[in-house]
């Protein structure tokens, strides 16, 4: 009745049974480690249950769950700064991206057919070259003693050394280098797709060109806007390269202080914790890209 | 000619036809795309399924390939039931709408493909891939990808695929719809020929009227997931059984009016056209006293000179226009019942005016009498 | 008018972007070339840092292991992800699908910080010791997801009748798929075991958790560097690194135009 299927249902296995080793599990280690006692051993934490199947040892288990984690998280109010701080530099980031990025993706989908794939090579190369180098090349235009002070000083510009390294501006620059690409190349996909009669009836209508561009093209490429945002905002507020090598102390994002907490201060319940909330935070986002991504294919069809 | 008939199965020979199917349904949630079929082919015929699109034709192909299963009925083939077999174990090959041809391999890998299949060993299969693209002459071009070949090429590659297997039954969808028209008639006398000379069952779908009527040894017409009539091309031509078939196959022009059987000789049909009924030949179809519809093709209706003598089922029209056509002259006729008439005058008739009255008349036996 | 051609906004505009875009790598690779030690001050062409560079063992080290992480990482990613969007593309409505999709996109969207941690939690639970494999694993892990999507966009335009004609000339579903699915959507999964690549070669967050002694990896040696100050040899291998992928894009892209 229903078409055949093809392939059977040993295909779905293998990744099923890994991503369920490999994400799943590590997941609910989070959640069980953020519900312990932190110590001063190796693993730095006191386990409050093992995993059991006997049922009095659950009841036992849950009058012992330690909050005490959670607790600190809202005790200190560094971490919710952190998770604000990771949010709002992540928005600053994403508006500066979409401004900067459009102008680029229309003249990359409006370059000559023949040297658009070279064009849009340019933009992916330095995608593919190692971030951390990226942004250690900013470090020497931004530092003190750096280029852009240099050439600064040397114009007469400025009369003494811009303190840009180590500041949020810093960070910005590098969120908006590194993440250029996952902006542009989505906005390219539908501005590439335009279709010319359609900007021709819209100025056959009366549209000047830039009304035409208000009121065919920027409707039309508000998807690909959309997915570009998603794709930089998610990543970039968990961003830990980026802020701690171009930020100063006072950019605490979130993806540092799991890192400080885990690596400094070996406080493996509220590294734990903390993670758990900001992936919570960024549920909103996510579920959004997958209806975003679950949209796509059916356009299609 | 690097194909022999299969020979006969000593025993038992199966009588009755190639392919049966018996009562078959297949719905898609509510809808019936398939509404009980119940269709024979027989063994080496050229059957064609036609009908507009979404009528099942597809579907019912797709059945017989084993893509889809039915909800209800069953599918026979050589005497075995069919249910449960998947296609890679059915003994028939279908050429695709698409050509479906694989991209990655050339001509030559591609007609080899279900070869290697089978696991016959390889010089046979260079043999026999080498005959196959000689058939299809391609064996200038089996090294090719098929993105380097020209249309025509891509469908004598996916044809000599399907063939390469000596399937019991060829299944071909829509064969000639990717082509442009110029090769469509070359290639449907090609495919013609070479059903001729295989002798394969060939059973394909279109919904291109001319086109089963040229290659078909038998057409069935389908409408709405129901097979409505089944015959020759000549006879679903002359004797259409609904007005959907008639319509369906060329242009028609009808009447409504009432059946008047008369045992022996000529029936009748009173209608709007004139006072007098017009006679017409028996129906196989409406009772009689019963209301029905007279359907006449525009190319019997014969024009009569403004001064001949008075003719059987004469009727009189006025000449709403003419068309030069080349091999006729198309005239558009208001009759007496309000409707316009088409009727086609062979060029080398006597000239009609283009406009005025005209004098018309209609064989009884031109005449096809269905239900309303 | 405008199908096509380099008018003055979008040449600004093109012209701006690519110079951002550039100018760091160009000056990594300048500076590569720098006699001086300081950003700031030229001391004319050298190769001085390249042979700094050779001699550096721990940074020569750390490039091998992060090839062979890399290249046991991208192979895992690639047949897991492939099998996937198989999965995703093939079985239609399966229970669980939704499920499984989700489970599936959690490491792309996770921050790299969780992933690595829940990781390095995981393997601590299980006893098993931090080294090679586990940098393998996690990221494996992390590139399932893009080989996935890479694939699965491949075989959603795939010509589902392709596997119907594999199946009609006598192909069983997995012969079909290996026969022709599989070499049809190659292309596709050669870039995603290129982008599985990278993202291994790339990672620093997830290494640095998974990672253990005798285990580290070429980023990792690199951030430490970085963080100790200036180290003009890490330039070096950074106009390395940049050479080899302008190499791998631009002759991916001349075989794509020769196509």
């Amino acid at each position: 009745m229903r078409p055949r299927r093809g392939g059977g249902g040993a295909v779905i296995l293998a990744p099923l049974v890994w991503l369920v080793a490999f994400v799943l599990a590590p997941v609910a280690i989070v959640a069980k480690i953020s519900l312990s006692e932190s110590a001063l051993a190796q693993p730095p934490y006191r386990p409050v249950f093992a995993w059991t199947t006997d049922l009095d040892a659950w009841r036992a288990v849950l009058g012992g769950l330690r909050l005490d984690a959670f607790a600190t998280l809202l005790g200190d109010p560094l971490y919710l700064r952190a998770g604000l701080a990771s949010l709002a530099m992540a928005a600053v980031a994403t508006g500066l991206l979409a401004l900067l990025g459009y102008p680029l993706a229309l003249a990359l989908a409006r370059a000559p057919r023949r040297s658009r794939p070279i064009l849009v090579a340019l933009v992916l190369v330095p995608f593919w070259t190692s971030l951390l180098i990226r942004t250690y090349a900013w470090i020497a235009i931004l530092k003190p003693d750096g280029l852009l002070n240099a050439a600064l000083l040397h114009l007469g510009l400025v009369a003494r050394p811009l303190a840009i390294l180590d500041t949020d501006a810093a960070v910005l620059i590098g969120l908006v280098y590194a993440y250029l690409p996952f902006m542009v190349l989505p906005l390219y996909a539908v501005l590439v797709d335009r279709d010319d009669d359609l900007l021709d009836a819209a100025r056959d209508l009366g549209a000047s060109p830039l009304g035409a561009f208000w009121t065919v093209t920027a409707p039309l490429s508000l998807p690909g806007l959309a997915a570009g945002a998603l794709l930089c905002f998610i990543p970039i507020t968990g961003e830990f390269v980026i802020p701690d090598l171009l930020g100063g102390a006072g950019t605490p994002m979130l993806g540092r202080v799991v890192w400080s907490e885990f690596f400094a201060n070996r406080d493996w319940p509220v590294a734990a914790a903390l993670s758990l909330v900001a992936t919570l935070v960024l549920i909103g986002p996510i579920l959004l890209v997958r209806a975003v991504a679950d949209r796509r294919p059916g356009r299609v069809a | 000619m690097p194909f022999r008939r299969r020979p006969a199965p000593v025993t038992a020979p199966e009588p009755g036809p190639l392919i049966r199917f018996e009562d078959v349904s297949l719905r898609y949630g509510p809808v019936a795309a398939v509404d009980r079929v119940s269709l024979a082919v027989g063994d080496g015929e050229f059957f064609c399924l036609l009908g507009p699109s979404g009528c099942g034709k597809t579907s019912l192909l797709r059945m017989l390939a084993g893509f889809e299963e039915p909800d209800g009925g069953r599918v026979v083939l050589d005497g075995r039931d069919l249910r449960g077999v998947p296609p890679h174990r059915r003994p028939l090959n279908m050429m695709f709408q698409s050509y479906a041809l694989f991209p990655h391999l050339s001509v030559a890998e591609n007609v080899a493909y279900g070869l290697r299949r089978l696991g016959l060993p390889r010089a046979e299969r260079v043999e026999r891939v080498a005959a196959m693209l000689r058939l299809v002459r391609l064996d200038q071009h089996g090294t090719r990808r098929p993105d380097a070949l020209s249309g025509g090429q891509r469908q004598r590659a996916a044809l000599a695929r399907a063939l390469a297997r000596a399937p019991r039954v060829l299944l071909l969808d829509e064969p000639l719809a990717a082509l442009d028209r110029r090769l469509r008639s070359e290639t449907g006398r090609e495919l013609k020929a070479l059903q001729e000379a295989v002798g394969t069952t060939f059973v394909m779908v279109t919904h291109d009227q001319e086109e089963a009527m040229a290659l078909a040894d038998r057409v069935g017409i389908m409408e709405a997931g129901r097979l409505v009539q089944v015959g020759t091309p000549r006879v679903l031509y002359e004797r259409p059984a609904s007005r959907f078939v008639a319509g369906f196959l060329g242009d028609v022009n009808l009447a409504e009016g009432r059946y008047a059987a008369s045992p022996g000789g000529w029936s009748a049909m009173a209608t709007r056209l004139r006072t007098a009924p017009l006679s017409c030949p028996p129906s196989e179809s409406v009772p009689a006293g019963a209301a029905a519809c007279l359907a006449v093709r525009p190319e019997r209706v014969r024009v009569l000179a403004p001064d001949a003598p008075r003719t059987e089922n004469e009727l009189a029209g006025i000449v709403a226009a003419a068309t030069f056509l080349g091999a006729a002259t198309r005239l558009v006729v208001r009759m007496a019942d309000g409707r316009d008439w088409s009727v086609l005058v062979p060029a080398g008739a006597q000239p009609v005016a283009a406009s005025g009255p005209v004098r018309l008349a209609v064989p009884p036996e031109a005449i096809a009498v269905l239900p309303p | 008018m405008r199908r096509g051609r380099f008018t003055g906004f979008n040449g600004v505009a093109l012209g701006l972007g690519l110079l951002f875009l550039w100018a760091p790598l160009a000056l990594v690779v300048l500076y590569s070339f720098n006699e001086s030690r300081l950003v700031t001050l030229w001391g004319g062409w050298s190769l001085r840092w390249y042979g700094a560079l050779a001699g550096n063992a721990a940074l020569l080290d750390a490039a091998f292991v992060s090839l062979k992480v890399a290249l046991g990482a991208a192979t895992l990613a690639t047949i897991l992800g492939t099998l996937a969007a198989l999965a995703l593309a093939r079985r239609g409505r399966f229970a669980g699908r939704t499920a499984f999709s989700a489970l599936l996109l959690a490491p792309m969207v996770m921050p790299e910080v969780v992933l690595g941690l829940s990781l390095l939690l995981l393997f601590v639970a299980l006893g098993l010791d931090r080294g090679l494999l586990t940098v393998i694993l996690a990221h494996a892990t992390v590139a399932i997801p893009f080989v996935a999507a890479i694939v699965g966009a491949r075989l959603a335009r795939f010509d589902r009748d392709l596997e119907r004609a594999a199946a009609d000339l006598g192909a069983s579903p997995a012969v079909a798929i290996g026969t022709v699915t599989l070499p049809v959507a190659a292309p596709a999964i050669a870039a995603a075991f290129l982008l599985a690549f990278t993202l291994s070669f790339d990672d620093l967050v997830i290494a640095s958790f998974a990672s253990g002694p005798g285990a580290t990896t070429l980023p990792m040696r690199i951030y430490s560097s970085v963080r100790l100050g200036v180290a003009p040899d890490v330039n070096a291998a950074a106009t390395l690194m940049i050479t080899v992928v302008i190499l791998g894009v631009g002759g991916s892209l001349l075989l794509a135009r020769r196509r």
